[in-house]
């Protein structure tokens, strides 16, 4: 017998031992045990057409035993008669039901593509990366698995990890790398990728020394290690990246699709058996949370970690959802038939709105306090109970939905709240925590990524009721958290107005107030009581801004515009959203550069103050751009190929880049990110993983002229330095120091100063 | 840019109408619809969550004071994905109320699904739409485009053959040069 406490580092079905786990011993042992685990999944439809499928496959040779049952609908909110479809071994189980579907398309089907460590996950309790007790005999056969600690413990037990670094060293797409830097516990190594015989052989044995569990890459899935795969057959000498002998590398598919809106490209993909291969490139969020957020998503999501690492939080909360519904016993769709119901066009009026909005008031506004409701839309879906099977269409219970002829039954927990109960709650103490952590403690960062990962699942919680993919979603579910949601904004906006307050802006579900009076945030405590009475859902202080701009929009500047502005806390800390420095198709110089004028102003109690060094920062910078001081990699502009190039009648800067990048042999799929500079003449662009280098006398000086001074600009304008103001200022200081002036910028008609008084502090900027 | 285009004629009972043109057409199917929902009930059924209710609201307030009864008179389900299109036209009611069908090839065109199980599932709708239009009168926008032309055509063509009534349009072409404007 063998027994010992450890982690569950990865599972898969394999074709002779039925399920294959890897575990981490506490005492540094890695083992490798398997496990009988026959999977089950379902066919729904007619007693005539059921019995032809039971008939049809009692005759089939595989090792399938069939019986009839009963299983819970969550859509029709009852339970049904399946035909369930058990298959010994879980690597044939796939292949079943592809058959079964093909030959019967008419029926139903559940439970028919779960991942396999979903199912263990269902049946034993244990997650990836679990820490457990683990009992088995002699053969490897895992008898007996204990989990020690749950997927929402705050503060689990640190896994042993041993992670291998590989990077080449350059981005392949942009040159050709020379040479491949290898880490592992503290050492760094670098060899060389000319020769390949000796890197392979030096490779071979660095993996053989050290074992690692994680392979951690850059560009390892769509360069490195097919490279590798294809050097290591042509020389004969095999890797070991898997730990798991025989088998070799599973490859996915790339693939460009839409979220919210935006087409995302994700490159093909290479997993390992019983090691982990996390290509931070091609990792969902990495930048965000890395390896420990990354490792959470894996724990809550019973998502073994290099598919964790790599599927959206989207797919995250589908596993939660899954997964709660194969403990409850629900029949997990395959394909979700169910449309939305009839209702009148004029209930989609009421019905089909999303957050509410109060468009704030533009300029600078001193001691606000931004007040937000903690993962509003998740907690809304817990607390009110709103779940597919929860929505009553004949209202007949007290709970109705604000504004929607909908009610919700709250007789007993929907799906959907008892998988999100446990991670908004573990969410909500993670932040409770932080905030109590100081800055020094070696765990913050940790925490901190960590808790980015679980607000990332809780933010795309609420798009997935409304997705049409979502397994368990719905689209009157989704309206219904809306509709809530306005509620609870405006029951937060009266209240603040009873007690005083003037509201400056509502977003969704965050309140600007200012009270003349409370400005300080134990003042603000008895507005965050009374809010949660009336609404019944948590909500924080986020801080109290020594002052924040809100700016208007850049067609009319008298408009405003949502969510678009910058602030300094009290503690000195800057909030900026919607602008330059926050934005990813920025290029890092007007990115820095904006977000130093913004420092600069929050280093002054009187922000005033601070413009004439602002100013002379702009003129500074302006210079070093006219004199080819800054370097041409913080020139460059980021933007992703909206579409396939034959689609542009237009062809964008971002398809004039990807057309040189074609013609250089190089291709790019829609949803991927193009670098590129602006330069002077047709095409106006210059590729930056083209493979000639770019001549610094092309760059279009004029054009990340006009983009510094709209930035800046956009953060100067409320003390009276508005673009066209800066732009004049420049032009002067340009011909004072001989330096090539660009054409000057015709303001656009809608450009037009905003009236006001141009204060001492401004003139003194303007002289100079 | 959406341009109105002449009005269709009212779908009839027993035929089905079917509409093959570019974006700029939903202006006009909404006039239709307003036509329809003056007289009654209408069924719309939204493949490509392309209803436009403010110009539908703008159409009726034309032609009527009471444009939130008429608004009530248009009953609508947004299809998201192909499966769904089927088990709404399967669940649609057969009391002669007239159906509107918006981009109804928009949840074909989805990748995510098997090109041979998408067409398999289009001949199931269409299948549909013929027994629902021997009760009312079911009119059919098929959106011309200019992505995934290919597949378009490919699915289109079933849905050409399943039609009686066929109004193609497109998009005026711009001439290469600008005509002299004096």
């Amino acid at each position: 017998m063998l027994e010992f406490a450890g982690w569950l580092l990865d599972l898969f079905e394999d074709p002779r031992e039925g399920l294959v786990l890897y575990f981490i011993d506490e005492s540094g042992a890695r083992h490798r045990l398997t496990r009988h685990f026959p999977v089950t999944f379902y066919a729904l439809g007619s007693d005539a057409e059921l019995r032809a499928l039971w008939q049809h496959l009692n005759r089939r040779p595989t090792e399938i035993s069939l019986s009839r049952t009963q299983r819970m609908d969550v859509f029709k909110r009852q339970s049904v008669t399946a035909l369930g479809i058990t298959v010994q071994n879980p690597y044939e189980a796939r292949k079943v039901f592809s058959q079964t579907a093909a030959e019967f398309p008419h029926l139903e089907y559940a439970d028919a593509d779960l991942h396999i460590a979903l199912r263990f996950a269902a049946e034993t309790g244990a997650f990836p990366l679990a820490h457990c007790q683990v009992m088995a005999d002699e053969t490897g056969q895992l008898k007996e698995i204990d989990v020690l600690e749950d997927a929402w413990t705050l503060k689990p037990t640190p896994i042993p990890l041993r992670t291998m670094t590989l990077a080449p060293d350059v981005p392949p797409h942009h040159a050709r790398p020379h040479y491949l830097n290898i880490s592992m516990e503290g050492n760094q190594y670098q060899l060389s990728l000319q020769t390949w015989r000796p890197l392979l052989v030096n490779l071979r044995a660095l993996i053989q020394r050290h074992d690692p569990d994680v392979l951690l890459t850059d560009y390892g899935d769509t360069w490195l290690l097919p490279k590798l795969l294809q050097q290591s057959e042509k020389h004969h000498i095999p890797l070991g990246l898997n730990r798991e002998a025989g088998r070799g590398v599973a490859w996915h598919e790339e693939r460009t699709y839409f979220s919210y809106g935006q087409i995302v490209f994700r490159g093909q993909q290479i997993h390992l058996f019983g090691r982990c291969h996390i290509d931070r490139q091609n990792a969902v969020l990495w930048k965000d949370y890395e390896l420990d957020g990354t490792i959470e998503v894996s724990r809550v999501t019973s998502l073994p970690l290099q598919t964790s690492s790599r599927v959206s939080p989207g797919t995250g909360i589908s596993s939660i959802e899954m997964l709660t519904a194969l403990r409850e016993g629900i029949l997990v769709p395959w394909q979700k038939q169910q449309a939305e119901m009839l209702k009148p066009a004029a209930d989609l009026f009421t019905a089909d709105q999303g957050g509410l909005v109060y468009q704030p008031q533009i300029g600078v506004h001193k001691n606000v306090a931004e007040i937000d409701f903690v993962s509003l839309y998740p907690a809304i879906m817990v607390h009110f109970n709103i779940s597919p099977e929860t929505i009553l269409t004949q209202p007949d219970t007290d709970n109705i939905v604000p504004a929607l002829g909908l009610a919700i039954d709250t007789s007993q927990d929907g799906l959907i709240p008892k998988a999100l109960r446990p991670l908004l709650e573990k969410r909500v103490e993670m932040k409770k925590h932080l905030a109590c952590t100081p800055h020094w403690d070696p765990f913050r960062k940790n925490f901190k990524r960590r808790a980015s990962a679980l607000k990332w699942l809780l933010v795309t919680c609420f798009g997935y009721l409304g997705y049409k993919n979502a397994r368990f979603g719905r689209i009157e579910a989704h309206q219904a958290v809306t509709a809530y949601g306005r509620e609870a904004l405006l029951r937060a906006k009266e209240a603040a107005e009873d007690m005083g307050y003037k509201v400056i802006q509502l977003y969704v579900d965050g309140l600007w107030v200012q009270h003349p009076d409370n400005t300080q945030p134990k003042d603000i405590n008895p507005l965050l009581l009374e809010i949660q009475e009336r609404t019944g859902l948590p909500i924080s202080l986020d801080g109290i801004y020594r002052w924040v701009v809100f700016v208007g929009s850049r067609q009319n500047k008298q408009r405003p515009v949502a969510n678009r502005y910058f602030g300094v806390f009290q503690d000195g800390s800057i909030k900026v959203r919607g602008i330059d420095a926050r934005r990813c198709d920025s290029t890092p110089f007007v990115a820095e550069t904006q977000m130093h004028l913004l420092e600069l102003l929050a280093s002054k109690e009187n922000p005033e103050t601070a413009l004439p060094d602002a100013v002379a920062y702009l003129q500074k910078r302006i210079r070093a751009l006219h004199q080819g001081d800054i370097g041409l990699s913080e020139l460059l502009v980021r933007q992703r190929l909206g579409r396939k190039l034959e689609a542009y009648r237009t062809p964008s800067p971002a398809a004039r880049a990807v057309m040189q990048l074609k013609a250089a042999g190089k291709d790019l799929r829609p949803g991927q990110r193009v670098p590129f500079l602006y330069t002077l003449g047709k095409p106006g662009v210059f590729a930056w993983d083209r493979p000639q280098k770019p001549n610094p006398r092309s760059v279009d000086v004029a054009r990340y002229q006009r983009l510094l001074l709209r930035a800046a600009g956009i953060v100067l304008e409320a003390w009276g330095l508005d673009e066209e103001t800066l732009t004049e200022k420049v032009h002067t200081d340009l011909s004072q120091l001989s330096l090539p002036i660009p054409p000057k910028q015709h303001p656009g008609k809608h450009r037009r100063n905003i009236p006001g008084v141009v204060n001492p502090a401004v003139n003194r900027a303007l002289k100079g | 840019m959406e341009q109105h285009i002449t009005p269709f004629p009212l779908p009839k009972t027993g035929k089905i109408s079917l509409v093959v043109a570019p974006k700029g057409v939903r202006h006009s199917l909404m006039s239709m619809l307003a036509a329809l929902a003056l007289r009654g009930r209408v069924i719309v059924v939204d493949g490509g969550n392309c209803f436009d209710g403010y110009t539908l609201a703008r159409e009726l307030r034309r032609q009527t004071h009471h444009v939130q009864a008429a608004l009530k008179q248009i009953w609508l389900s947004r299809a998201f994905t192909c499966y769904q299109m089927v088990a709404m036209l399967a669940e649609l009611p057969r009391d002669g109320t007239p159906i509107i069908i918006l981009d109804m090839l928009s949840t074909f065109l989805d990748e995510n699904v098997n090109f041979s199980k998408r067409q398999r599932l289009l001949e199931n709708s269409l299948g549909l739409l013929r027994r629902l239009s021997e009760h009312a009168p079911v009119a059919v926008w098929a959106r011309t485009r200019t992505t995934a032309a290919e597949e378009n055509e490919q699915l289109l063509t079933p849905l050409l053959s399943t039609a009686h009534d066929i109004w193609e349009l497109e998009t005026p072409t711009l001439p290469e040069h600008q005509l002299p404007l004096f």
